[in-house]
């Protein structure tokens, strides 16, 4: 923290001074894109304003055959790389030219006053359709940033851009930026929906690419881990993926493939990598030998060379590579954590040298892993190894350049030997794998005296409803943290979920530390795997409001956040309207999905619509016969989740029904012999939900004729990649099961035996 | 009954198997891939091959190998990273080492094309601040093995004057005269260099000149003229001459593209008229 503080100061004051001796600042003009006025002569410190004209549109744009919107920025995709000099100022004018959507520029990593801090609702007014906006803002630092947009969903598609601050008077060495990010076909909004209805098209879409995603019970059998299969769904656990979203293209700077062929052999090349995308991990490996990481989010590091390195979300590292020869372009390889898909950049020119591909993951590995680290509560059980850093990564089961092909290591039920180096890279093969342990800071990084505030975080949140939290709340379910300018804060963290979490915070940078004494390395973005305690700290500093979140776009979205914010912060200009923009910024993870699917059926229209957030759910089901004797029936519930794994569903509900009778009369009793009343019935009833081992829903009611029925639920087996089976009995001596073929995100082809309709055939839609 | 099955499935079984062995919009490359033996022409034909898609027939003696593809599906690039992938380097791709380490013994070949890179590796470095010492000999080639493509440089510089005067139709007749021009390439003679850099261009100029010449719209042209420029720019710097020739930057069209000029003053072929001199030099490449 000295060396910032002393830097911010030192700057301030240059400028200051400036400020003074020339009654103005210079401002200049030119072609928008474009960095105007960054030509500082050699060896001058005389701070300039640095002047962008961004122009935000919405566009179509066709990568793979379909035309979708994305966002631009003077036309481009990603956004503009902005060059600036530390010690410059940055003055930045964004303009919305969108017809309707508002947006918003976040200026990740750069220390600024939080009304620039571009978070809208929190920090700063949004820009809206046909606004703009200007941030003026000293330069503090130098180092590779990025910047984006914070409103909704906009980041995946487009709204990311490399921001880089040069060292004054640095040695010039050759360099490239290389801004990782994604694409899909699907919407975004669209991605976010299907994710909160557990829906696993994603897996079937990569599963055509890597065989074996899908989990299902034909792959467990195929790779001889039927039983592993059976544990990971009695453990109430879906088939699990290191990540969540599908995506059709991975860009190196906005192309699936990127070349800079300017380098010549032997020459040392600093490479900017940024992690742009919305929800990808990528591995980062080159075919011209060891790279040498030199800072790690904006922030140097000393010089550690490594084979590979994995970057979390929004991350950024600094490499040198060395280009090794002449009309030979060397392949710096980005692969996502699933090993689905991988882009490259080329660098020098010429006949093309490959780096080794990764090789797919071994999933069936990972699942007996969670296996065994899940406990049947929900929380996971390190098993005493007091994870951290990225030291011991559990993933190494899955992966086979690490821990050697399938065959070798896949012994149902042999179990693997815990503890000691069992999970760490570094010690289980040659190649050296960055971890947080590894970075260390060339200068003191110790805190300045001050009153020391901690906290504890537990990282919460379950695939099946997408809800992903801070303690099981999200940022709307919580106050925002009050902290004091002067004092420290300690935060140490716990990821008690199973997906890994890179957590960012705004404006400030934190120490992680990792054994390095006065050295720890400063970052803005900490990656944590499950089961990991990792602490990080801060000198509170700043004035105003800061976010700290998850960086997975989607688990954000859905509310896995807090706001820090300082007391005896005056009120923030940029919104008038405090309350209102608390109310509206409080919206985003409180958001309402729709589902609805329909099995049009030789014997009837069976079909459930739900209408749910994170905690609330609004469910209906009916069964339309086509006769009277099949007559029709709804099902209509309303009710609330309980536990961060959110596997009781208490809920209220109407149940109506009417059909002729077979022969008149209302059939046998039900289970508790109680008169059945399956013919006709039109009553409120209340009850409960419960997820037991094996994903088997109890459903159980009462309702307002004092009826009682108890029912079991099974739905979505996956008995291969797109074959699933649903099954349901219950206390009314009714029962039904339904084979599915999934033949896309929104067709499938069913045929189900249901106690009431008898046997048909149909075709099923999902929304 | 049976006699009609058989003559409804007799025609259609014969269409099947025609129709099976058979990719659509093929596209044929010869490409040099290195290798030894048998097992290794076992390999390459089975990593090549994707149903449908592409297949590769390689020919131990000749190293080299007659890839098909259905151009509108896959490209050659595609085939050979697989086949790079699995440890055969050709002449556009190195194999990474550990897959050349992992072949079988008697598929170790030699690694012609890897050598030759890593021998101008050091020819580099012996020589830092030398950059192009050890092109010297190749000062001494006669002229005419670099006038080869003269022709070919000409059309290249007319179709981008009719893109500049926004003129579609005589873009395409230009862009037909640069792919007939690239045809009539003679190779004898070309120096090993030259040739190299000609073979890996050669195709995508054919295509992209043959493509800008099919297209009547100047917008679809425009874009394809980004990426002849790209080829050409290979062309320019393996063989540059005397008078300079000027690569040109616009930072609008597309996220950026590239065109090249014999004159230094920008004339825009991407937007024209619209935006005539928008753009910037990039770089100036002359011998």
């Amino acid at each position: 923290m000295d060396l910032l503080r002393i830097l911010r100061t030192l700057a301030l004051l240059i400028a200051l001074l400036y400020l003074l001796l020339s009654g103005d600042v210079i401002a200049q003009t030119g072609t928008p894109g474009h960095p105007l006025g960054t030509s500082t002569p050699e060896g001058s410190f005389t701070p300039r304003t640095t002047r962008y004209e961004l122009i935000v549109r919405d566009t179509i744009v066709n990568y793979t055959g379909k035309s979708r919107k994305a966002f631009t920025v003077n036309g481009q995709m990603p956004m503009p790389t902005l060059t600036f000099t530390e010690g410059d100022t940055a003055e930045i004018v964004v303009h919305n030219a969108m017809e309707k959507e508002e947006t918003s520029l976040h200026w990740h990593g750069i220390i600024l006053p939080y009304e620039l801090d571009g978070v809208p609702y929190l920090t700063t007014a949004p820009i809206k359709a046909g606004e703009t906006q200007v941030y003026k803002f000293p330069l503090l630092q130098s180092g590779t940033y990025w910047y984006h947009s914070h409103t909704k969903l906009q980041e995946q598609n487009g709204m990311h851009g490399a921001l880089i601050i040069h060292k004054r008077n640095e040695d010039p060495m050759p360099e490239q930026v290389l801004i990782l990010s994604e694409w899909t076909d699907m919407k975004p909004f669209e991605v976010h929906r299907r994710l909160h209805t557990a829906n696993d098209w994603s897996a079937i879409k990569k599963h055509q690419i890597r065989p074996g995603t899908v989990q299902s019970y034909s792959d467990a059998i195929k790779e001889g881990a039927f039983g592993i299969k059976l544990t990971n769904e009695w453990k109430r656990m879906n088939a699990m993926d290191v990540s969540d979203v599908y995506y059709d293209l991975l860009f190196a700077n906005g192309k699936p493939v990127d070349q800079a062929g300017q380098f010549k052999a032997g020459e040392r090349v600093r490479v900017r990598l940024i992690n742009g995308g919305a929800s990808s991990y990528f591995w980062i490996t080159y075919a011209g030998g060891k790279m040498t990481v030199v800072a790690s989010d904006g922030i140097d590091v000393e010089p550690v060379e490594v084979d590979r390195f994995i970057m979390g979300i929004a991350e950024t590292y600094d490499i040198i590579v060395t280009i090794p020869a002449d009309s030979t372009a060397f392949e710096l390889l980005a692969t996502s954590e699933d090993r689905v898909r991988s882009t490259s950049m080329w660098l020098g020119d010429g006949i093309r040298q490959l780096a080794a591909p990764l090789p797919p993951l071994k999933y069936f590995e990972g699942m007996e892993m969670m296996n065994d680290m899940m406990k049947m509560n929900g929380d996971l059980d390190d098993m005493g190894m007091n994870m951290s850093l990225q030291q011991m990564d559990m993933n190494v089961v899955m992966y086979p350049e690490i821990t050697g092909a399938k065959d070798a290591t896949l012994v149902e039920g042999a179990g693997h030997s815990h503890g000691g180096d069992a999970y760490n890279s570094n010690a289980l093969s040659d190649i050296v794998t960055l971890n947080y342990a590894m970075l260390r800071s060339p200068t003191s990084t110790a805190l300045p005296p001050g009153p020391m505030k901690e906290m504890r975080f537990e990282l919460t949140g379950n695939m099946n409803r997408y809800l992903w939290a801070i303690d099981n709340k999200t940022v709307s379910e919580t106050d925002r943290i009050l902290i004091r300018k002067g004092e420290n804060v300690r935060i140490i963290m716990y990821n008690n979920s199973m997906m890994r979490h890179p957590m960012h915070l705004h404006g400030h940078f934190f120490r992680v530390v990792n054994g390095q004494g006065d050295h720890a390395p400063l970052k803005n973005v900490l990656d944590i795997m499950p089961m990991e305690t990792d602490t990080i700290e801060f000198a509170a500093t700043e004035t105003g409001d800061w976010f700290f979140h998850c960086h997975i776009l989607y688990h954000m979205m859905s509310g896995m956040g807090r706001v820090f914010s300082y007391e005896n912060t005056p009120p923030n200009p940029q919104l008038p309207d405090a309350k209102k923009a608390a109310r509206i910024f409080a919206r985003d993870d409180k958001e309402w999905h729709f589902m609805v699917q329909n099995d049009f059926a030789t014997n009837g229209n069976d079909g459930e619509a739900m209408y749910m957030n994170k905690r609330w759910n609004l469910q209906s089901e009916w069964r339309l016969g086509y006769t009277k004797e099949h007559g029709q029936e709804v099902e209509t519930h309303f009710g609330r989740y309980f536990g961060k794994m959110q596997w009781l569903f208490v809920n209220v509900g109407l149940d109506w029904r009417a059909r002729e009778g077979h022969g008149g009369s209302e059939p046998d009793d039900n289970l508790f012999g109680q008169r059945n009343t399956k013919n006709s019935r039109s009553v409120g009833h209340i009850g409960f939900q419960y997820t037991l081992p094996m994903l088997l829903v109890l459903d159980l009611r009462i309702d307002t004729d004092g009826q009682l029925r108890s029912q079991l639920m099974r739905e979505d087996i996956p008995l291969t990649p797109r074959l699933r089976l649903d099954l349901m009995v219950n206390s009314d001596l009714e029962y039904m099961g339904r084979f599915r073929y999934v033949l896309d995100k929104t067709w499938a082809l069913s045929t189900h035996y249901d106690s009431d309709m008898g046997l048909g055939v149909g075709v099923m839609v999902t929304y | 009954m049976r006699s009609l099955l058989s003559l409804i499935a007799l025609p259609s079984l014969l269409f099947f198997s025609s129709c099976s062995a058979q990719i659509k919009n093929a596209q044929t490359t010869i490409v040099r891939i290195d290798g030894d033996c048998p097992m290794c022409e076992k390999t390459i034909e089975k990593v090549a091959y994707v149903k449908g898609e592409a297949e590769a027939d390689w020919d131990v003696d000749a190293k080299t190998a007659r890839i098909t593809i259905d151009s509108t599906r896959t490209d050659v690039d595609a085939v050979l990273q697989r086949i790079a992938h699995a440890g055969y380097d050709s002449e556009r791709y190195l194999a990474p080492d550990a897959a050349y380490a992992a072949l079988p013994g008697c598929c170790q070949y030699e690694r012609t094309f890897k050598r030759k890179a890593m021998t101008t590796h050091s020819a580099a470095t012996d020589h830092s601040g030398h950059d192009h010492a050890h092109d010297a000999p190749v000062t001494d080639a006669p002229q005419a093995t670099g006038e080869a493509l003269g022709p070919v440089f000409d059309a290249y510089f007319d179709l981008k004057d009719a893109l500049v005067a926004s003129d579609a139709k005589k873009a395409a007749a230009q862009a037909a005269e640069l792919s007939s021009a690239v045809k009539a390439v003679p190779m004898e003679g070309m120096d090993a260099d030259l040739h190299t850099v000609w073979m890996q261009e050669m195709e995508l100029l054919a295509n992209t000149s043959a493509g800008i010449a099919s297209k009547s719209k100047l917008e679809e042209q425009r874009k394809a003229f980004a990426e002849l420029t790209e080829a050409m720019l290979a062309l320019v710097k393996a063989r540059p001459d005397t008078t300079p020739i000027y690569l040109d930057h616009c930072p609008m069209y597309e996220g950026g593209a590239d065109w090249l000029s014999r004159d230094k003053a920008i004339r825009n072929p991407f937007y024209g008229a619209q935006m005539m001199s928008c753009g910037s030099v990039k770089e100036t490449i002359v011998k």
